[in-house]
């Protein structure tokens, strides 16, 4: 009875995508984590991939986005040019100067 | 945030969504402080936020590194006391103790690209426009309020 129950289930299909069509071998451990999405969804392992690879590229964007902001940043941080002719202090007014923090202002 | 409320239920719904938020080492440092001080009353608390902390799963320290350390002070050398205009509680030296870990966690954030989401948006509106004064040229560092969970 199960087995017929099983066979008269309509067959779940993943939405309609616009796309490419290509042959994935996709390892055991994504797998799973599609099958586990696809019930969660009510929706096919193959729909769940596309949705698992869909946040992937999202976080993907959000992380090289940061990641650019923060590259722009720390140029600017770096960029310190010293001037032809500029004299250091002393290395007595070097060191006053680094623990002047210490005092207050 | 606290234990089991909506601002931990956040926290878990940003992991969970693989953007999990991202705390500042001082803003770390600020926090476990607070709770250390606290001695037992607070233990589990203090237990509790450590794990969060070094877990790096369910949120992202930002390290407070050497561009981090220049930024941070810089801005100190531009505003070594906090702005005045605004009440504050505790004693000078508490006031400025708290400015200048305001201006670690606002240089920290700014160098690893993120924004900065706080209830203390004067304070630093004040940061953002103190780096934007030094830097420029580059993006801004943005302040909002706390996220809307409720």
């Amino acid at each position: 009875m199960m087995l017929y129950d099983a066979l008269m289930e309509p067959r779940r299909r993943a939405p309609q995508r616009a796309g490419h069509r290509t042959t994935l071998r996709v390892p055991d451990d994504l797998a799973r984590a599609a099958q586990e999405l696809a019930g969660e969804l009510g929706t096919t392992s193959n729909d769940a991939i596309i949705r698992l690879a869909e946040e992937g590229a999202v976080a993907l964007e959000r992380r090289r986005r940061a990641a650019q902001i923060a590259s722009e940043r720390r140029d600017a941080v770096a960029r310190t040019e010293l001037v032809d002719g500029l004299e250091l202090p002393t290395p007595e007014e070097l060191r006053a100067a680094m623990l002047s923090g210490r005092h207050e202002p | 945030m606290f234990p089991g409320n909506a601002y931990e239920q956040h926290l878990l719904q940003r992991a969970a969504a693989g953007d999990p938020v991202a705390l500042t080492a001082p803003g770390v440092l600020e926090i476990t402080y607070g709770l250390a001080r606290k001695g037992a009353s607070v233990a589990t608390g203090l237990r509790w936020f450590t794990r969060l902390a070094v877990s790096e799963l369910l949120v992202v320290t930002l390290p407070f590194d050497a561009a981090a350390a220049v930024v941070a002070g810089r801005l100190r050398a531009a505003q070594a006391t906090p702005p005045t205009g605004a009440r504050r509680g505790g004693s000078r030296a508490e006031q400025r103790a708290g400015w200048v870990l305001d201006l670690q966690i606002g240089a920290c954030a700014w160098v690893h690209g993120h924004a900065i989401a706080t209830h203390n948006r004067r304070d630093f509106a004040a940061i953002r426009d103190l780096i934007a004064a030094l830097y420029p040229s580059t993006p801004p560092l943005a302040v909002t309020g706390p996220p809307d969970v409720a």
